[in-house]
């Protein structure tokens, strides 16, 4: 009884609209890893194209591909791939998708690539603007002064 | 990239995990200030990390540990292996944990605390998941009042504990999965140093430079079961068979029972033994389903003794790796050789050497003509700094042989090492 029931939620095919209008025909299996796609399927079940306005056909493509084929080798070459932009795009469509076990695989290939950098070079990665005033700052690297001492130039 | 949600960012911090990187990555803008304040859940303070920790007095780690972990809130894993600190002091070590207490999930901490903390006592129970403790003293376990419902897998190395308090924790622990006791100091009450422990949950066990006049380990459901470097007089395993995975490396026991039920045993791994041959084969004839087989620096207790192949082949057919490593002496080789039954499954095959000699050569072929359908063959042979002639000239011999052999079994990778 329970293997019909997978076989027939495995070969329903879903369809998944990126933000710039990319089709994606799923598995049901597939889709149902992104929770908020499960989300929206549990209310609508009728639902055949489901609108996924914040992440652009490149990524889901991606993301897709991960679901498929994630595992632990997979998982370690996956990061290897994509430069700081796209694995930051990544973890915000991973986000939005609420898909645990990508956003696990790219939050670690992201802290791998900040690992042992100063507060400047961070910045410069993840395009933050500096909002704190001098004096703030200033105090931060006092407080802190341990975890500043012979920061690598980078 | 503004647009990272600010748990998003503590995700990434915790993942960036070293304390010093996270305060660092912290300083960049009030966001990310934010999120290492509200949304980090793991941070370690370890001197592999960071050298500089090495530099500092006790004083100044306390004091900096205290501070970066009290910016903190919601933290579920603290780690703090220092390991070239002597002690912290009592009060700094009871504030980290007094702080975690409500949300920490798991604790790794490996200095000596002075005077001696009772940690179990002071660290939150309710969610802890992980325990790994070394260098402190457990005493006064009271398994009514501190129960650790959540706790899968403990760790223990140079701790001092009690046999009875040892006991009394692993009972305290209704959902443990794995055990790990490294070096402990036993403390007994009476003249013979025994050890018992029951847990139906228990899946795992390792047990590390132990030395016990008796061990009984009571686990229904375990399936892998690993002791190295203990000298035991009695070690036994009560349970219902579900043992998969067994191995004993540099252990001395002379009674060992791991029960009557081995048919669910997949891997036996024994090294550095003296094997008794008749009783090892009749622990371990009946678990045909074996997969993995291994057998280094083993010696048997009656030298006319030898592991034969016809045993092997008739006793485990679904065996896909075989490792063995052995004297192999003259009389022996053929015994060891005879019959014909083929090692149907074997795909990886790895055989060593402690003296090389042209017996090991032919002992060589004899396996591979028996393993048809063999992908990979490891050598691992030992060579002496100091080489004589003799040495040098028997080493070619064996380079000669293995390439003539290998030349006849083209299916089969070779790889060689030594040490």
């Amino acid at each position: 009884m329970a293997e019909e029931k997978s076989q027939a939620s495995s070969s329903k095919m879903l369809t998944l609209k990126a933000s710039d209008g990319v089709l994606f025909e799923v598995e049901l299996n597939i889709a149902k890893e992104m929770k908020t796609v499960q989300a929206y399927i549990d209310d609508c079940e009728d639902i055949e194209t489901i609108p996924i306005p914040n992440v652009l056909g490149k990524h889901l493509a991606i993301v897709i591909e991960y679901i498929k084929k994630t595992n632990e080798e997979y998982d370690a070459e996956f990061e290897k791939q994509w430069n700081m932009d796209d694995l930051q795009l990544l973890l915000l469509a991973a986000n939005y998708l609420n898909i645990s076990g990508l956003q696990e695989c790219l939050c670690k290939a992201i802290a791998k690539r900040i690992e042992n950098k100063s507060p400047e070079y961070v910045r410069k990665v993840f395009n933050i603007e500096n909002d704190h005033s001098p004096e703030e700052e200033a105090k931060l690297r006092k407080e802190y002064k341990w975890a500043f001492e012979g920061v690598d130039k980078d | 990239m503004e647009n990272l949600p600010v748990e998003v960012i503590g995700n990434i911090l915790s993942h960036l995990k070293a304390a010093r990187d996270v305060v660092i990555a912290s300083a960049t803008c009030k966001k990310w200030r934010i999120a290492c304040c509200k949304h980090l859940h793991t941070i370690s303070f370890s001197s592999n990390d960071w050298s500089v920790y090495r530099d500092m007095t006790t004083t100044r780690l306390e004091i900096l540990i205290t501070q970066t972990i009290f910016q903190t809130s919601g933290l579920q894993s603290l780690s703090i292996l220092m390991e070239d600190v002597d002690e912290f002091s009592a009060s700094a070590v009871i504030a980290w944990l007094m702080y975690t207490r409500e949300t920490l999930r798991q604790l790794f901490y490996n200095v000596k605390t002075m005077p001696n903390v009772n940690i179990l006592e002071i660290c939150g129970r309710h969610k802890l998941e992980i325990l790994d403790l070394a260098h402190n003293s457990i005493v006064g376990v009271e398994p009514n009042y501190q129960r650790f419902p959540c706790l899968k897998s403990l760790s223990l190395s140079y701790v001092s504990i009690s046999a009875l308090d040892l006991n009394l924790l692993v009972s305290a622990c209704p959902r443990i999965e794995v055990l790990e006791l490294v070096n402990p100091e036993i403390a007994m009450s009476d003249a013979q140093v025994s050890v018992e422990l029951s847990s139906s949950t228990l899946k795992s066990v390792y047990v590390e430079a132990i030395s016990l006049d008796k061990f009984i380990l009571e686990a229904d459901g375990i399936e892998c079961l690993h002791l190295k470097d203990c000298a035991l007089e009695d070690f036994e395993l009560i349970g219902k068979g579900t043992l998969k995975n067994f191995r004993i490396d540099d252990v001395s026991v002379i009674h060992l029972d791991i029960g009557e039920i081995v048919e669910n045993l997949e891997t036996v791994d024994i090294s550095n033994f003296t094997i008794i041959w008749p009783k090892f084969y009749q622990m371990i004839s009946r678990s045909s389903n074996l997969k993995r087989l291994r057998l280094w620096d083993v010696m048997f207790d009656d030298e006319d003794e030898v592991v034969d192949l016809e045993t092997i082949a008739t006793c485990f057919p679904h065996l896909t790796h075989l490792s063995l490593s052995y004297d192999v002496r003259d009389g022996v080789l053929h015994y060891s050789l005879q019959g014909s039954s083929y090692l149907e499954n074997v795909v990886v095959l790895e055989l060593g050497w402690n003296v090389i000699n042209d017996l090991f050569s032919q002992w060589v072929e004899g396996l591979l003509k028996r393993c048809p359908i063999l992908k990979k063959l490891v050598i691992y042979g030992v060579v002496s700094e100091a080489k004589s002639d003799e040495e040098c000239k028997m080493l070619a011999n064996f380079t000669t042989s293995m390439v003539e052999l290998m030349r006849r079994y083209t299916d089969v990778d070779p790889h060689f090492k030594f040490e």
